[in-house]
């Protein structure tokens, strides 16, 4: 079997089933949360890839980069969404957001050119670590 | 403090467009150094998300496979969802808000630190 980066070329009714539930809880807790949908899509779908391609193989690495680039793909119109939302229920100002604009826009050309720059194992500890320290303080904040 | 934001900004648009997300981490920073109203701040998370995301795209598309239908067949059930969720965001208590935003972030976070601690050992022997 041809080995693909990211499974989903047969479309089962399984698959396609997964699929859907995935990109809901994704979109749900986006809109809910303002953010988090993509982290939920990279830990799903890399345990998926994970139970296909052998560790450590070059394969499974690309398979790892594809996801993250296919997880902002698939939050990209979604974020539109609840962004507009917010925007129309009046909960957001434009002049509140104006700053983000510009070092946005230059800081994900960075990191879109970085992703392959950097080795993946630093990339997990440093996206759990993250992740797990955000969610400490929020709590205790709350 | 408006270049402060800015720096801070732009770092976490560096994390994010290597696909790791923001990390909450500009909620939290909005939230409690800025004292932004939690939806406030998750409002803003969302349009910062918008232009982050846009711009890595530029450069994914040009190296990563995209996997066109699966991408869509995704897209497709997560608007309703986020039209869904985002209502739910508007009536919640900000607190609960909050706190339910911590709690998915430490769920999501502890996997990813185990794992992270698992393969290391592992590398060792």
């Amino acid at each position: 079997m041809q080995a693909q980066h990211f499974p989903f070329d047969r479309r089962t009714g399984s698959t396609v089933f997964f699929l859907l539930m995935l990109g809901a809880g994704a979109g749900f807790i986006n809109g809910l949360l303002g953010a988090g949908g993509g982290i939920l899509l990279v830990y799903v779908l890399r345990g998926y890839v994970n139970r296909r391609y052998p560790k450590n193989s070059d394969t499974l690495a690309k398979a790892h980069r594809d996801i993250y680039a296919n997880a902002l793909a698939v939050m990209l119109p979604v974020s539109v969404f609840s962004a507009l939302h917010y925007v129309l229920s009046g909960t957001l100002k434009t002049a509140s957001f104006s700053f983000v604009i510009l070092p946005s826009v230059a800081g994900g050309i960075l990191g879109g050119w970085l992703l392959d720059k950097l080795k993946l194992s630093w990339l997990r500890r440093l996206f759990a670590l993250l992740v797990l320290c955000s969610g400490v303080l929020m709590v205790l904040r709350a | 403090m408006i270049w402060i934001d800015m720096i801070v900004t732009f770092i976490i648009a560096v994390l994010s467009g290597m696909g790791m997300g923001s990390g909450g981490f500009l909620v939290l920073y909005l939230t409690f150094f800025r004292k932004f109203p939690q939806l406030t701040a998750q409002g803003i998370n969302l349009v910062f998300f918008l232009f982050a995301s846009a711009s890595a795209m530029t450069v994914h598309l040009l190296h990563r496979k995209m996997h066109l239908s699966a991408i869509l067949l995704m897209v497709v059930a997560g608007l309703p969802a986020a039209y869904l969720g985002t209502r739910l965001a508007l009536v919640l208590p900000e607190a609960l808000t909050t706190r339910l935003f911590g709690i998915f972030l430490i769920i999501a976070g502890l996997p990813g630190v185990f794992r992270s601690t698992r393969e290391k050992n592992s590398e060792k022997t």
